[in-house]
């Protein structure tokens, strides 16, 4: 067994251990190097100050990618040469998330989000349910929407005490609701209607004052959050018709809202938008396509073209990366900037069937979370494309949703009528943050 | 100087200007001074060799140096292969000396001794054991002369003497020799294989004895002999002898040539041995198999055997048990300490009896092996891998049927999925996430959906389905609500033909002798158009399949077994239904329209049919070898068909090309009940009983020229089999190269 020559480094100052460079066996995994850094770290008497440290574990960094085979196979896959000395990073392990919060509910979630203080749900059952994050429900409407809510979003942009969220819905609308923590009340401010078929997905840009949202009608629409009436714009009182047979019950009262823009070129529904910066989205298709549209003249900035239809799409500000989720059970990672080359960085392969949605840690530029049709939740450091950092195996039937915009906390919604929090140790984050 | 004098004596006749490269037969040359020296201080003998030719070796005498080489190989050889041959000439040589003695006695040859071995050419290895090596001409010994040269001296002798490269060892004087000029000429003549004389001229002029132009008087003038007139007496005598011998028999003609017989062998077999013998007799001796060898006989048959090979009594007590037929070796090894105690082997007649059954009885055969390499079979494809995207692996599930999903249909935009099962249910999916959205009941009886269509119009919302004895128009309001509730005020807004119909319909049928068509009603109101009903078609018979015209506004509904009436053509903006044939042959299967001509194909049991709606006229008639046709689909361009048969086969016809199929694909286990094409990849798929869906790809060019390449790419599995039946229905999704399929198992499946 040939021996390799690496030397540790880290970017944690607390775990630094020396410089100089170690012979290892070529068949040490990622658990021996961990043995290695603790005998390291005891010889220079750095655990010793707190006990927490010595069950800290590592992941190590080679060559861009995490260690999850034998340190020789890893080589091998890379192509490196076995001569020359290895640099290996090595950091504290993602701890694995565990299961805090298991909520109920009567029908498939089809959309959740996170609040600091409330879990926002959207579900089959065509209502919108509020949580607190004790798990009591709070508030739930089930007016409304007449069709099933496919997505929904927090705006916050909250003044005072009351909270704004969206929910877009199977019956075209998407509905700018108020919740009123103090009263539990939840109230339906305006429909913006526009989509001429199911809402698939919504996004509010960073500031909370705009949103967009993709649809089955191929277009994507951007709409303004502003809870007032806007002066100017044509937002008319509706009475409902009781022409339908299933609202024959129920008057409704709202406004209209008219979309701002609409962004055509998609051959087939939109399936994900994200915000790029405050006047660029990008949008993922079933037509294999990423678009990104500039909103201040509405044109189409770039098109890359992939090989399978995308269901879900996410941005993340820190690795400046797009992450999607794909029918053909991959997830990949995109440079919406980039035009030339491979335009996909990179692709996580582990799931078994498609992978309905996929979220970017807000804190970390390596970590993103998917969930797909085989019932599972992963985890995902993408420098590791082979092996998810953790399966999240809570759910029994397929996972419709998942959520990461609270950064300590995940949730996932799906079929099997529940939606699980998990908490992502905040720990980590600390350093992170450093 | 004498001997310059005589022989200008000699050559007094000889011109003396001849040239030097001139070889003429009496030309002799002077001699220059130069050569006089140098002459006079060899022998005699030299000198007088070189009488005739040294005006010749002049010219060469100075051999260069690279010469020197191949002249010394020359000579060595010439005393190696004919090792006489140079003594005789060297006898030769010296044999003239004599004469110049007779001729010049004051030569100045007190010095040269005049060795002359008189042995003659004999080997002279017969004096090998002699101190001498011959006589001389007096009769004296010549003795052998002390030759002690070592390697060293010869070594110093070959570079300093220059004469080293042109000295031969003589054997008859056992001397050293240094060939002359005149010699070393001789020598380069005969290397070059040039005549021995130099003076010899091939190439003179020839000079005919008799003139060769025709003279007008003979050679001799002697008139010819009276012998030469009159026939001769002693060849008649002759003749008469052998006409005599002829006559009398004596002489007969010679008898032809008779090949030599074939040996003949004694057939020990036959019965009779003057039959002749049959074909077959004749090629097994001809053909003769060798008898299968007996093996050798091992350590284990000898009388005393390594103890390795003596079984133990476990062994001896399973060789028992054993069966005859199982065992290893038909006896027990035994061990015996001389061979005189070996007794006798008591299976001997036995085995020799069963082996000479063996070779009498068991036929024996050659084999003809064909040598076909297996790849030369497998027709040149693409590799599938080439040729993606087409659906692989199973993504979604759509379960919550509680019978046989025998139909299924997607909407043009791909978001929805409709299936009808054998309980009466119509449900309609979310494709994306498998959410049932509706459950459409309320159909007759509950009896089985036998099939259900989209409405191919993109602006309206309807679902054609059929069962039992009915066509209903089903709105499952799902999708862009303004185009389903546009739909709904469409239909309001629509018109039954007047109620006359039934008479214009009975005077039909009194004129053409047409079945009655089905009537048009419409659900106004109740639960059923609650769920959706909003059109009902009467059939006089049970409805097995409806199929849509690519604009949507006409329909086609099977009846198979309703004697004429078998295909009603529907209109929806009319409400209109009419039976299109006067007579129908067989039993239809199903029909199709031409996605772009007027044209319906109609599938009987064996056949389909083509027919040009607009003149009213059969076009074409496909043979498709098929027992029982199934399925019918058409590529989006309308020239290709493929055909599904409860026979296992699909069937791919080329409308242009022919009217038999182009390709037939047999691979599926079991009947083949459904088939579809994509709407825009190059992809097409059937469905059988076997449970699998086979995807395979079907590129038409635009090039005339070019043959559809059909590869097939993909197994699909997952549906189970379950009373025999497994998928029932396939179809790909409009937009994405997916491919759905119900089956027996009362679940719909997605492959992507």
């Amino acid at each position: 067994m040939s021996h390799l020559q690496v030397k540790f480094h880290t970017k944690q100052q607390r775990y630094k251990v020396g410089e100089s460079p170690f012979s290892v066996l070529g068949s040490v995994s990622s658990s021996d190097l961990n043995e290695v850094i603790h005998k390291l770290l005891e010889e220079e008497e750095r655990l010793d100050e707190d006990s927490d440290k010595s069950q800290v574990e590592f992941d190590f960094l080679v060559a861009g990618e995490l260690l999850r085979s034998t340190l020789l196979e890893h080589i091998h896959d890379k192509g490196l040469s076995v001569e020359s000395v290895l640099l290996v990073e090595y950091f504290e392990k993602e701890n694995a998330p565990e299961l805090e919060l298991c909520l109920d509910h009567k029908d498939w979630m089809s959309g959740v989000q996170l609040d600091e203080d409330f879990i926002l749900a959207g579900s089959y059952d065509c209502s919108v349910t509020v949580w607190d994050r004790k798990g009591d429900e709070l508030v739930s409407s089930s007016v409304g929407h007449s069709e099933p809510v496919k997505d929904v979003a927090w705006i916050k942009h909250s003044k005072g005490d009351e909270k704004y969220f969206l929910s877009g819905s199977q019956d075209q609308n998407i509905i700018l609701w108020k919740y009123e923590p103090s009263l539990l009340k939840v109230k339906c401010l305006f429909r913006c209607k526009g989509h001429s078929k199911s809402v698939e997905c919504l996004s509010v840009n960073r500031s909370g004052t705009k949103f967009v949202s993709g649809s089955w009608d191929c277009s994507i629409k951007l709409w303004t959050t502003s809870p007032d009436l806007e002066p100017g714009t044509k937002e008319v009182e509706e009475v409902e018709k009781l022409s339908s047979r299933k609202r024959q019950k129920v008057e409704k009262k709202g406004y209209h809202r008219t979309p701002k823009m609409t962004l055509c070129g998609h051959t087939e529904a939109v399936s994900g938008v994200s915000w790029l910066s405050e006047h660029e989205i990008c949008s993922g298709s079933w037509d294999h396509t990423i678009r990104t549209w500039d909103l201040r003249t509405g044109e189409e900035l770039s098109c890359l073209r992939g090989s399978k239809a995308i269901t879900s799409l996410d941005y993340s500000n820190l690795s400046r990366m797009v992450a999607t989720g794909n029918v053909d059970r991959h997830i990949r990672l995109w440079d919406p900037r980039s035009e030339e080359g491979a335009v996909v960085k990179s692709s996580l392969t582990s799931h078994q069937g498609w992978v309905t949605s996929v979220r970017w840690s807000p804190l970390s530029p390596h970590l993103l979370v998917s969930g797909s049709l085989d019932n599972v939740v992963k985890t995902w450091d993408t420098r590791s494309p082979k092996t998810p950092l953790y399966d999240l195996t809570s759910h029994t039937d397929k996972v419709m949703c998942v959520d990461w915009s609270q950064s300590e906390t995940i949730a996932s919604g799906g079929a099997d009528n529940k939606i699980f929090l998990f908490s992502s140790n905040s720990g980590n984050i600390e350093q992170k943050l450093e | 100087m004498k001997v310059l004098k005589k022989r200008s004596i000699s050559d007094l006749k000889s011109d003396n200007a001849s040239s030097k490269d001139e070889v003429d037969l009496f030309h002799t040359k002077p001699i220059d001074s130069e050569d006089d020296d140098e002459d006079g201080n060899t022998s005699e003998s030299d000198i007088l060799l070189s009488d005739d030719e040294v005006g010749e070796v002049e010219s060469e005498y100075e051999t260069s140096e690279d010469e020197e080489g191949s002249v010394r190989e020359e000579i060595d050889k010439l005393i190696t292969l004919e090792g006489g041959d140079i003594s005789k000439k060297q006898q030769l040589t010296i044999k003239q000396p004599e004469l110049s003695k007779i001729y010049t006695d004051d030569a100045d040859t007190s010095d040269e001794e005049d060795l002359r071995n008189t042995v003659g050419n004999i080997p002279m290895e017969w004096y090998d054991d002699f101190p001498h090596i011959g006589y001389d001409l007096d009769g004296k010994t010549i003795m052998k002369p002390i030759r002690n040269q070592d390697e060293l001296d010869k070594f110093l002798n070959k570079m300093e003497n220059p004469d080293f490269w042109k000295t031969i060892y003589d054997k008859s004087t056992a001397q050293d020799h240094v060939l002359t000029p005149e010699e070393l000429e001789l020598v380069n003549r005969l290397k070059s294989g040039k005549f021995y004389d130099g003076k010899m001229d091939p190439y003179e002029p020839y000079i005919d004895f008799f003139t060769n132009e025709k003279m007008i008087h003979p050679v001799n003038n002697i008139p010819e002999h009276k012998r030469s007139f009159i026939p001769s007496v002693l060849e008649k005598r002759k003749v008469g002898k052998l006409v005599h011998a002829i006559k009398m028999g004596i002489l007969k003609p010679r008898k032809p040539k008779v090949p030599d017989e074939e040996v003949k062998f004694y057939d020990l077999w036959s019965d009779n041995k003057d039959d002749p013998k049959t074909h077959s007799e004749l090629a097994r001796q001809k053909m003769h198999i060798p008898a299968p060898k007996l093996t050798l006989p091992g350590h284990e048959h000898s009388y005393n055997p390594p103890p390795e090979y003596l079984p133990t009594k476990d062994e001896i007590e399973e060789w028992k048990q054993e069966e005859p037929e199982d065992r290893k070796l038909n006896f027990v090894p035994k061990k015996f300490n001389c061979l005189r105690k070996v007794p006798q082997y008591s299976n001997y007649v036995q085995e020799r009896f069963s082996r000479c059954l063996d070779l009498y009885l068991c036929p024996r055969q050659r084999k003809m092996k064909v040598n076909i390499d297996p790849e030369d079979l497998i027709p040149k494809l693409p590799k599938p891998s080439d040729l993606r995207p087409f659906p692989t692996f199973q993504a979604i599930c759509y379960r919550g049927h509680q019978a046989i999903v025998r139909s299924i249909s997607v909407d043009h935009t791909g978001q929805w999925l409709a299936s009808g099962d054998d309980n009466g249910i119509v449900r309609i999916w979310e494709v994306a996430t498998a959410r049932c959205v509706k459950e459409i009941t309320g159909f007759i009886a509950e009896s089985p959906i036998k099939c259900l269509s989209w409405c191919p119009n993109p602006s309206v919302s309807l679902l054609a389905v059929a069962v039992s004895k009915t066509v209903v128009m089903v709105n499952p309001s799902v999708g862009d609500r303004l185009i389903y509730q546009a739909t709904d005020n469409f239909i309001q807004s629509l018109e039954l033909p007047e109620m006359n119909t039934d008479k214009e319909g009975e005077e039909d049928m009194k004129q053409t002798k047409r079945s009655p068509v089905s009537p048009w009603t419409k659900v106004q109101s109740g639960v059923q158009y609650q769920d959706g009903h909003r059109l009902l078609i009467e059939h006089t018979k049970e409805v097995s399949k409806v199929a849509w015209h690519g604009k949507g506004d006409y329909f086609a509904s099977t009846l198979p077994g309703n004697g004429n009436a078998q295909v009603l053509l529907h209109q929806l903006t009319k409400l209109r239904s009419q039976n299109p044939f006067s007579k129908c042959k067989g039993a239809v299967q199903c029909v199709l329209f031409h996605p772009s001509r007027p044209f319906l194909f109609v599938a009987t049991q064996r056949y389909v049919r083509v027919y040009n709606l607009v003149k009213q006229e059969l076009i074409k008639k496909l043979m498709t070898n098929a027992k029982w046709i199934s399925s019918l689909a058409i590529h989006p361009e309308g020239d290709n068909l493929i055909v599904g048969s409860y026979d296992c086969r699909l069937s791919w016809f080329d409308m242009d090309l022919s009217t038999k199929p182009f390709h037939t694909l047999t691979y599926h286990k079991k009947a083949v009940r459904a088939c579809c094409f994509h709407r825009k990849y190059p992809l097409f798929a059937s469905g059988g009983d076997d449970g699998n869906v086979i995807v395979s790809h079907g590129m038409v060019y635009s090039d005339l020229m070019q043959n559809p390449l059909i590869v097939p790419v993909k197994v699909l599995k997952g549906h189970r089999v379950e009373r025999n039946l497994g998928v029932l229905d396939c179809c790909f999704h409009p937009n994405q190269p997916w491919i759905f399929s119900s089956a027996a198992d009362n679940t719909i499946r997605l492959f992507t």
